[in-house]
């Protein structure tokens, strides 16, 4: 019963009791007549819920397929097809039908959202939708608010239709950069590279006094003739370049709304380089490592290779569980709105009673008590917890929080407010991060065999005090002849630049923009002086800019120099 | 997997939430000029300015109370107008007065989503959208007139029916029930005739029966997570006292042992920086 037919049914039953003590029957027929009015909704209201609502039926198609599962991809837009019908004699009731969508999907036009006004056996609605972020889709069900014609009565109920989907990560088709050096004499194998090490080459490396042993068709008789000793032709080595990516996972890349974080960033350029990289025939592996340590892909091209990578970043970039933090009443609030939204027949008043409560005498803070006991009611349910847990949940400020925080990231929810609170960047995990990358390069380095390209795409300008932890590894990987790249994403998506950091008016919004622009320069001039002076490259924001650096490293690791400028 | 084909039913593709009737804002205006209609016919000794001032109250919060102070003021007029005993309002006057009220509740309440959806939009867009009309840019879609029309005249026609009944319902029910003046002689009736008190109880029985059966429906709807939900709130409604104290027993000793251990670290913090040199300038 809404508020309107309290309202309503309020002065009908006063006047009733008026008329019939004062003896005034137009007052008693007319107020008499409003609540049989009520009445009669109700029961034609009850008849329709009991009778229409399990007759409903949903099915719902994503990009024309109706499976359980499948791929998306982020970036693009997805048309959502859904179907429903319904058994003699219809639906007669307005009946609100909301698909709902979690937050890594945006609704175009929010034409997710549709009313049946009038009876109907069948209907379909389309809408289209816009993925914004690698990792999982996850589409629920279908939000149901059925009203009487008069407003009087409503009732809401979720009928599940679970579609679960992996969403891959954008990435761009690059161009082969231009080559700046002579091109090679002979065409090798495709995927196949030169390396200025002695080997079996076509190319010529350098000549050398013949040594007992060199095989004498190695022997270069005119130079042999001129110097009047025997020489011998070395040989350059052929090898295949291989292109290993180290993505950060950690919480400073996750925070974020999707297709926002700092993650996203780095998924399009690691996607990118590797499609460059696996269409030039070159082996792509990745290191990707997080709070929970380090998960290795092996190196594979092809197709098959590029689809397992990216099946590896979209895994990566779920959202685990989010670290415990303080119970707000912001967070109370909002898994409360997502109870409401996704298991509205959890907070029926007639299943989920709350105990009768003398304290808190303050109506608000009665209220919020009332609140998490029926919020603490729907968590027990939906994670099978006992009933002294969940009278717990009440009482323990902590255990709510953990079950409020993990229940709002797996209904979709980003880590923003209230489900990560965004302490000052970079200070609590910058000195863990750079331990974990350091780990895994070394681990990377044992591993790796000749001319190996290492980018990594991690979140450094806030830890550039606890770069030196990295350094060593760094110097190592350079000394065994590998080239580094390192690709840090900006918060701004911008390149801090010097036109970057430029006040564009006197708005807020363009002031802080210009704040955090000139403190992400600093940050990023220190860095790159720091890791420039080991003979590393680096790119600051994830763009087509980074991704050109790093084909560029790898287009010179392919011609087999030490250096663009054509030192060998 | 092809997509499932539903050759034999008919596709509706329905509209989005945010749009309306074509004949929305003819509704609008409707209502609101019957609602003025009959808040002007209340209380004629009542001086003009009060009665403009009190019907325009009423008619900025039709958006939000519905049909609720239009009822309130009726009664009110009843109330101070309608002489007791009276024999104006008892036939047939009396019936379609009070059918002409409750209509006019009804078709209140029925578009007060329109009023809801009209007074949401910012005024500019809404001067924009009549001086669209009067352009010409808006086209009138003569087909979906058509069938919003006919589903008008349906549900009017039920609205009609539904009226009737309640008003013939009440009327029968008020001359059934005994008023004041009759109420002891009608009691002593009940109690001296047999018939009357075994008419009275089979009522009675037979709608603690419907009572019954419709709770018992109503509890069968409940899905399988709704019953362990109900089971365990009854559990901790039951035993919430109980549980209550041992959960907060428990906290308590945990908040004590936490503190006891930051008293620890502490004292031995402080037992450490007691050993430590002390500063010289």
């Amino acid at each position: 019963m809404t508020g309107l037919a309290r309202w309503l049914a309020l002065p009908a039953i006063a006047g009733l009791y008026l008329g019939i003590l004062r003896e005034q029957t137009g007052l008693a027929l007319l107020s008499l007549s409003v609540l049989v009015w009520l009445l009669v909704e109700w029961l034609l209201f009850s008849l329709r819920i009991w009778f229409e609502l399990p007759q409903l039926k949903f099915e719902r198609s994503v990009n024309g397929r109706t499976e359980p599962g499948g791929i998306l991809w982020a970036g693009r837009s997805v048309a959502v097809e859904v179907r429903l019908t319904s058994s003699f004699p219809g639906m007669g009731s307005i009946v609100r039908i909301r698909d709902v969508v979690p937050e890594n999907m945006e609704v175009l036009d929010q034409e997710n959202d549709v009313t049946i006004r009038s009876r109907i056996h069948s209907a379909v609605f389309r809408y289209r939708a816009k993925v914004l972020g690698a990792g999982q889709v996850r589409m629920p069900g279908f939000h149901i608010v059925m009203h009487d014609r008069q407003g009087f009565f409503k009732a809401e109920r979720f009928i599940p239709f679970m579609q679960n989907f992996r969403v891959l990560p954008a990435f761009q088709q690059s161009g082969d950069p231009q080559p700046i050096v002579k091109r090679i004499n002979s065409q090798p194998q495709h995927g196949i590279h030169r390396l200025q090490r002695s080997g079996m080459g076509s190319e010529l490396l350098e000549l050398r006094e013949y040594v007992a042993g060199d095989p004498p068709k190695s022997i270069a008789w005119k130079v042999s003739a001129r110097r009047d000793k025997l020489m011998t032709r070395q040989y350059e080595s052929e090898v295949p370049v291989r292109l290993q990516l180290f993505v950060d996972g950690s919480i400073g890349t996750r925070t974020g709304g999707f297709g926002l974080r700092l993650l996203d960033q780095m998924n399009f350029v690691a996607a990118s380089v590797a499609k460059a990289a696996i269409s030039a025939g070159d082996p792509v592996g990745a290191m990707l490592f997080d709070e929970r340590g380090l998960r290795r892909v092996p190196a594979a091209t092809g197709d098959r290779g590029f689809h397992r990578l990216l099946e590896a970043l979209s895994d990566f970039s779920i959202n685990p569980a989010p670290n415990p933090d303080r119970l707000t009443n912001r967070l109370v609030e909002t898994a409360l709105g997502v109870a409401a939204d996704q298991f509205p027949e959890l907070l029926d008043d007639r299943v989920n009673h709350v105990p009768f409560l003398l304290f808190p005498i303050s109506p608000w803070a009665h209220r919020r008590l009332r609140e998490r006991y029926r919020l603490a009611a729907v968590i027990t349910q939906l994670y099978r917890l006992s009933p002294v847990k969940q009278l717990q949940l009440v009482y323990d400020d902590a255990l709510m929080a953990t079950f409020a925080q993990h229940f709002l990231s797996q209904s979709g929810m980003s880590w923003m407010e209230p489900v990560v609170s965004i302490r000052n960047r970079g200070f609590h995990d910058g000195m863990a991060r750079m331990e974990i990358l350091s780990s895994a390069l070394v681990r990377a380095v044992s591993q790796a065999r000749d001319n190996e390209v290492f980018v990594v795409l991690a979140d450094l300008l806030e830890c550039v005090p606890s770069l030196s932890h990295l350094l060593p590894a760094v110097r190592m990987a350079l000394a065994r002849h590998h080239r580094v790249a390192f690709v840090c994403p900006s918060p701004t998506f911008l390149r801090p630049t010097a036109e970057s950091t430029a006040i564009r008016s006197l708005s807020a919004e363009d002031l802080l923009l210009a704040a955090e622009q000139t403190r992400t320069r600093e940050l990023a001039a220190r860095l790159q002086y720091e890791l420039r002076r080991t003979g590393a490259t680096v790119s600051i924001s994830g763009e087509s800019n980074a991704i050109h650096l790093v084909l560029s490293e790898m287009a010179i690791a392919r011609t087999g120099r030490m250096a663009a400028g054509g030192v060998r | 997997m092809s997509q499932p084909d539903l050759p034999a039913l008919s596709m509706t593709v329905l509209q989005p939430t945010r749009e309306t009737s074509q004949f929305g804002g003819l509704l609008i205006v409707s209502v609101i000029a019957s609602a003025a209609g009959i808040l002007f016919l209340l209380a004629p000794d009542m001086g003009w300015p009060l009665r403009i001032v009190l019907t325009a109250i009423i008619l900025l919060t039709l958006k939000y109370w519905g049909s609720v102070l239009i009822l309130v003021a009726v009664q009110a007029d009843f109330f101070f107008r309608e002489p007791p005993r009276s024999a104006a309002l008892q036939g047939a006057t009396g019936l379609l007065t009070v059918f002409l009220i409750v209509a006019l509740l009804m078709f209140i309440n029925r578009n007060r989503e329109l009023l809801k959806h009209a007074t949401g939009r910012p005024l500019s867009s809404v001067f924009g959208l009549i001086a669209s009309v009067f352009r010409g840019e808006i086209s009138f879609d003569s087909g979906k007139a058509v069938r919003e029309i006919l589903r008008m005249l349906g549900s009017t026609i039920r609205a009609v029916a539904l009226l009737v009944g309640c008003v013939f319902v009440s009327r029968i029910l008020l001359s059934t029930l005994p008023n004041r003046r009759t109420l002891n002689e009608d009691l002593r009736g009940w109690m001296l005739d047999e018939s009357s008190v075994l008419k009275c109880s089979l009522l009675l029985t037979g709608m603690i029966a419907a009572w019954v059966l419709c709770n018992e429906i109503s509890w069968r709807q409940l899905t399988r997570d709704q019953t362990r939900l109900y089971l365990r709130s009854v559990f901790l409604t039951i035993h919430h006292a109980d549980l209550r104290m041992i959960v907060r027993g428990r906290l308590k000793l945990r908040l004590r042992a936490a503190r006891a251990k930051t008293k620890r670290e502490a004292a031995a913090f402080s037992c450490r920086s007691e050993t430590l040199p002390e500063f010289r300038r």
